[in-house]
């Protein structure tokens, strides 16, 4: 007997119920456990320790002898009262320079679109402390913009406006690139029918193209809005003395506060549950005047010299708030290679303090690559085995109502704060919980595993909808059990797609800073190095790691374009 | 009112060229129809008319006037799509009146319009329905209304009965033609489909390969195909190739290397130009075996099929070749059936000669 | 060898049945088609003979073997799809020798079956083609080698023809049966162009509402169609309403504003309200009235040449419209405008009661 028949044979056996029975269970297994399991049993490790909580929060008697006991409730307060007037002004400035953008990207043609299209996502192979750091440089140091305008120092100081500038540019590419793909699925014979029933162009967009891509927008605004919430490694440079809900959380949790760390992470959790509820049903109503019409205005504002001008303040934007900014790393590690350009001082160059230096900069970066190249693996690895049969779960299961939740369990990574997901990691695993780890490597990979599911799920889920059922009726009809199916059919067909999800995992686990810095022992990843040579004014050394970073993840990225591209 | 003119268009995508150097002329009132094979340029010369695309080369003209440069929004024409492109957040009513709204006409006049079209198209009792309420056939009669309340007098459709059902089809290329002419607007339909080109136009214009292989009424395209492409595009065709070797008294014989004689007073071509002979399946006639050789061919009857009003024939031939023949069953004496042996027997003015320069 | 029996076979889904106490016999070596409009249950029908469908009742017996609880691949059929799928990723001889791999056979003898199933569709100079590399036809031809290869003898075909352009999809239509016929399969092809169904079929099953209307060859649906709806949709009849005056082996019957007509036999009851159906291609349109047939005075509102025939669509004098179709070989030509006579014989004429569930679907009043 052939292996093939061998092999097929074996594969019949495992196509039984059971085994498949077996195969769901776990995977929901590792959905709770893995997954979902520590953030949500944050309510019950607060509630459990409510007293402690309760006191260090609102009635902390050190800080009442100075009449104020809610010292904390105050603190905790005004860091989420700021992280939403944040998020809110950067979802705002996001969708208004990035809706633009996005409509030329998908509907019109011109020379060097790739380029645009590529520079797009720039930022997103940046990761966010590094990104961070290269926008503090430009706009608030004088090797920047400041220097340039002949300032003392830099043109912002760190605080509130950089942290905005900050996240616009970390979530620019992720607006674009989905309210892109929303306006492509629109049929454009729409928005030929219109042209061709006397509408000008701004006319269709307003009466055809954004009622039927509002929805999207909503839910694009709401994930934007989620991210700017809970970024933590880029806000941790630019911050300043200013403090975020989520950098509350890590500052906290560095000072072993664990009652407020766990109190505010609980908020924080429940914010991103409504706000993930409030993704799930957004309504389908809110209101764009459609039944008007203004045919003079609109015709004036499709004119050729409006339409050029728009092009123009959208790319502007895109070059000088984005673009510019995100890659100024580059030339400020080339002027501080050598030593200080101010000075001559060749102690102060990048390469005197990483490879020179006494404080041997340069094993310790080397560790910490391998520590956050083997945490990316494990947790891509594992994501990719569990998250592969979740998305045929989801998709082939005729689960009815129960889709809806697992969806929503599925995403709930993707809204909570990264640090305060991390902090429940620690809780749920280690002595307040089910007491099995301390931070530590170990524990790092459990966050990365967690944080990164939803982005292998969600790409292989769309990928399982894409394929073709009848491809795997065809198959059946010829003679394979399921599971050769599985292997001689479907995986071929989502190759391409598995290769996609992974890559943006690993890149995602690689430029983490939030998660890692609260459950970390003393093995470090590279972004949580990066901020600690930044608040220890190593410059120049965390600029050279910056750039190495970001030439791993580009290249990932890269590799990702192509195979997307590919297909 | 309405009449266009394509000078010399030429489209390209990019290396493809869609649409080379294009002529036509439309004549005001007229029903014309682009037909052509996938891939023959008629879409693209649809968006071109239309101005969703700009030519390359080449000028559009609408009652003389050009084109170029005006967008499709000023152009005053009607576009119907195969998908429909009904506006799916809009109901009935609000997709016939979006033309007039956009353009801000007095609302009053507007609906007197739109009930009067929709009245046309039969569905005034349905003005609330959603698009997706609705059957194909039904939205692509809002979609006709749509098209005409925008005060179009030029009809551009695009596969416009390619998504429905073949019985509703038929239904709406008579409502089609009718609404056209009762209105007297200018129509141009692109179809890949014989039948449905021959059915509603009033001139057809063959495309093959970016550029026009015929323009002429259906009849005129179907008794005189310029062209082999047209001659095998308009219906089943036995084709064969050899030299002429007899032209006199208004005959031209030719010879193929099979043996066959085939006669044709078609057209005089000079002995010795190596030919293409084409009879159409229609034109043929089946008789029991025959001693005769000229515009005779023997075979066995390979395999019979009932079309409607029809039976079509594949005889074998000696050679192995395979000749297909309709007769009308109302002409017919009688059925022939699988394995008998034949003849097939067609007259001199139905054998179609072309040079040989010309391949499909 | 192969035949097909389904005994019984009901199929819901949720509240809608799509089957419904289906029986029929597919004899072996038969070409039988399924024909209907959508959503009639013929695809369904034909994925619970392929197994792909759990049918809620009823038995399933392909050479008389009770299949009901056998999975689709152990079943031995193949199977064609509209849309071909082809498996993307393998060259058109991977895609063939697929069902031979999973088999296990040894290298040599799925080289010979797979060149064997390539040449019999005429694929052997793009063996080692990708699919996206081919046209339409040729991926049908693939998907067709693809089920033969497996060496099964019963062919399912769900709308093989649908994906092809107007002109391949005719030419397609001999190339399937010969293949069918040549090779002594069974095969059972889900259509809803009932041109095609009549063209290509050795007997065909009339689908509506997931039960079947009419099982016959298709000169005997075309000649005798069981039901009205079978009538309308096999074929192109006119429908003409009338009040029945007389019954019988030749039935009278008056149309509206008084034009008698003779028809077919009919038991219906005198003074009932009847519709009859009359074949296009079956009126002879004449300047004058012929002696023993009908004849309905008119006038041509429309010509349209179409080639080997003329379609006239004629307003008769009682307001009724009645298409046409003439084969072009009679040379005569009326022009839009001119007076006519319908001439049809009695026989010809099929008589109904009237249809109210039909009544828009035939454009009655």
């Amino acid at each position: 007997m052939s292996w093939r028949r061998l092999l097929v044979r074996v594969e019949r056996r495992l196509s039984s119920r059971g085994f498949s029975l077996l195969r769901d269970a776990l995977v929901l297994l590792f959905l709770l456990i893995f997954v979902v399991g520590p953030p949500l049993s944050i309510f019950l490790l607060v509630l459990r320790s409510w007293g402690e909580v309760y006191q260090t929060v609102f009635a902390d008697p050190f800080f009442a002898q100075i009449g104020q006991g809610a010292l904390r409730w105050n603190m905790i307060q005004r860091g989420l009262l700021r992280s939403f007037e944040i998020a809110a002004v950067v979802t705002f400035i996001d969708v208004l320079i990035g809706l633009p953008m996005a409509l030329i990207l998908a509907r019109y043609d011109f020379r060097g679109k790739r380029l645009v299209d590529t520079l797009v996502d720039l930022p997103m192979a940046v990761p966010t402390a590094a990104l961070g750091f290269s926008l503090y440089l430009f706009w608030g140091s004088i090797d920047g913009i400041g220097g340039l305008l002949g300032l003392e120092g830099g043109l912002f100081s760190r605080g509130p406006l950089l942290i905005i500038l900050t996240h616009v540019a970390f979530s620019y590419p992720y607006i674009v690139r989905s309210l892109k793909e929303i306006i492509e699925s629109v049929d454009q014979t729409l928005e030929h029918a219109a042209r061709t029933l006397g509408a000008p162009p701004f006319t269709v967009f307003r009466t055809v193209t954004a009622p039927l891509i509002k929805s999207g927008l909503l839910a694009g605004s709401i994930l934007c809005f989620t991210r700017s919430l809970g970024e933590t490694g880029a806000t941790l440079i630019v911050a300043g003395a200013f403090y975020t809900a989520p950098l509350l959380v890590v500052e906290y949790r560095q000072l072993l506060m664990i009652p407020p760390a766990a109190f505010l992470s609980m908020i924080l959790v429940s914010i991103s549950a409504f706000l993930l509820a409030l993704l799930r049903f957004s309504a389908e109503r809110f209101g764009l005047p459609i039944k008007e019409a203004w045919p003079r205005a609109e015709r004036l504002l499709s004119g050729r010299a409006q339409r050029h001008l728009r092009d123009l303040m959208t790319f502007s934007f895109f070059v000088l708030l984005i673009l510019i900014p995100s890659s100024f790393i580059f030339t400020y590690l080339i002027r501080w290679w050598g030593g200080s350009p101010y000075t001559g001082n060749p102690n102060l160059g990048a390469f005197y303090q990483v490879f020179l230096a006494p404080d041997k900069k340069w094993p310790a970066l080397q560790s910490s690559i391998i520590t956050s190249f083997k945490v990316a693996a494990l947790a891509t690895g594992v994501n990719i085995l569990a998250g592969l049969p979740m998305a045929f779960l989801l998709v082939r299961k005729n689960l009815g109502r129960l889709r809806g939740l697992l969806d929503a369990l599925v995403d709930i990574p993707l809204t909570v704060p990264t640090s305060a997901l991390g902090f429940s990691f620690f809780l749920f695993w280690g002595t307040k919980g089910l007491n099995l780890l301390g931070p530590g490597f170990w524990m790092v990979v459990l966050v990365h595993i967690g944080f990164t599911y939803p982005y292998v799920v969600r790409p292989l889920t769309a990928v399982v909808e894409g394929l073709d059922p009848h491809l795997e009726e065809a198959a059946r009809t010829l003679g394979a059990p399921p599971l050769t199916v599985f292997r001689t059919v479907i995986l071929p067909s989502m190759r391409e797609g598995i290769l996609a999800a992974a890559i943006m995992a690993f890149t995602r686990s690689l430029g983490e800073t939030g998660a890692t810095i609260v459950v970390m022992g003393l093995s470090r990843t590279v972004p949580v190095l990066i901020v600690q040579w930044v608040e220890s004014l190593a410059l120049p050394a965390a600029a050279f790691a910056c750039v190495l970073l970001i030439a791993i993840s580009l290249t990932l990225l890269l590799i990702l374009r192509y195979v997307l591209g590919w297909e | 009112m309405p009449e266009i003119r394509l000078e010399g268009v030429t489209k390209r995508f990019g290396e493809v060229v869609a649409v080379r150097d294009l002529s036509l002329e439309i004549r005001d009132g007229e029903y014309f129809t682009l037909l052509g094979p996938i891939g023959s340029g008629k879409t693209t010369t649809l968006m071109l008319i239309a101005g969703l695309l700009e030519p390359d080369e080449g000028e559009i003209y609408f009652d003389g006037r050009p084109m170029r440069g005006v967008p499709p929004e000023d152009r005053r024409v009607g576009f119907v799509f195969e998908t429909f492109a009904l506006f799916p957040h809009y109901n009935v009513w609000e997709n016939v009146c979006y033309g007039p709204r956009v353009r801000g006409e007095d609302p009053e006049a507007t609906r007197k319009v739109a009930e009067e079209m929709l009245e046309m198209v039969l569905l005034e009792d349905r003005p609330d329905a959603l698009p997706d309420e609705l059957s194909g056939g039904m939205k692509q009669r809002v979609a006709l209304a749509r098209a005409l309340t925008s005060g179009a007098r030029i009809l551009l459709l695009d596969e416009p009965l390619g998504a429905l059902d073949a019985k509703i089809r038929t239904a709406l290329a008579h409502d089609l033609r009718r609404i056209v002419k009762d209105l007297g607007l200018t129509a141009i339909h692109v179809t890949n489909s014989v039948e449905e080109a021959m059915t509603i136009s009033d001139r057809i214009a063959v495309l093959h390969r970016g550029s026009v292989e015929q323009v002429g009424t259906p009849r005129e395209v179907y008794e005189n195909p310029r062209t082999l492409f047209v001659m095998d595009f308009m219906g089943d065709i036995n084709l064969f190739s050899g030299e002429v070797t007899r032209a006199d008294g208004g005959f031209t014989e030719v010879t193929t290397p099979e043996g066959f004689t085939f006669r044709s007073s078609r057209r005089t071509m000079p002995p010795g130009s190596e030919v293409h002979v084409v009879v159409r399946a229609e034109d043929a006639d089946i008789l029991p075996r025959t001693e005769e050789t000229v515009n005779n061919l023997h075979g066995i009857v390979k395999e019979k099929m009932f079309l409607l009003g029809f039976m079509e024939y594949l005889i074998e031939l000696e050679t192995k070749q395979e000749f297909i023949v309709e007769v009308p069953l109302m002409m017919s004496e009688r059925i022939w059936e699988v394995g008998e042996a034949v003849s097939i027997t067609f007259a001199p003015e139905k054998v179609y000669l072309f040079e040989k320069e010309e391949s499909l | 060898m192969p035949d097909v029996r389904l005994v019984n076979v009901t199929k819901r889904y949720g509240r809608v049945i799509a089957v419904e106490g289906l029986n029929l016999h597919v004899r072996d070596g038969e070409y039988f088609v399924l024909l209907g409009p959508s959503g009639c249950g013929k695809t369904t029908t034909l994925r619970i003979i392929a197994g792909l469908t759990k049918p809620d009742e009823g038995r399933v017996y392909i050479d008389g073997r009770d299949v009901s609880g056998i999975p689709p691949e152990d079943r031995n059929i193949g199977l064609v799809f509209q849309h071909f799928e082809i498996f993307p990723f393998m060259t058109v001889y991977e895609n063939v020798a697929y069902s031979l791999m999973i088999q296990g056979l040894d290298e040599e003898e799925i080289e010979r079956r797979v060149y064997q199933a390539l040449e019999v569709a005429g694929l052997n100079e793009v063996a080692d083609r990708y699919p996206e590399e081919l046209g339409a036809p040729e991926l049908q031809r693939c998907s067709i080698a693809r089920a033969l290869a497996k060496g099964s003898r019963l062919l399912l075909l769900d709308e093989p023809l649908g994906s092809l352009d107007p002109e391949t999809r005719e030419r397609f239509r001999f190339t399937l049966r010969s293949l069918v016929k040549g090779r002594g399969l069974t095969a059972i092809h889900v259509t809803h162009d009932q041109e095609e169904a009549m063209a290509i079929a050795d007997r065909i099953a009339v689908f509506r509402r997931g039960r079947v209307l009419q099982v016959g060859t298709p000169m005997e649906l075309y000649e005798r169609p069981a039901s009205i709806f079978v009538a309308n949709f096999v074929g192109e009849t006119n429908f003409l309403e009338g009040v029945i005056e007389r019954s019988g082996e030749r039935s009278l019957v008056r149309l509206r504003g008084d034009l008698l007509i003779e028809a077919g036999g009919s038991n219906l009851r005198a003074g009932s309200r009847v519709v009859i159906g009359v074949r296009r291609e079956n009126i002879l349109l004449e300047e004058g009235k012929a002696e023993g047939l009908n004849a309905l005075p008119g006038r041509v509102i429309r010509a349209a040449f179409l080639g080997k025939i003329i379609r006239y669509r004629v307003e008769l004098d009682n307001g009724d419209l009645v298409e046409v179709k003439q084969p072009t070989r009679l040379g005569r030509f009326f022009g839009e405008g001119e007076r006519v006579y319908l001439i049809f014989p009695a026989e010809k004429v099929l008589v109904y009661p009237y249809p109210e569930d039909l009544r828009y679907e035939l454009a009655l009043r």
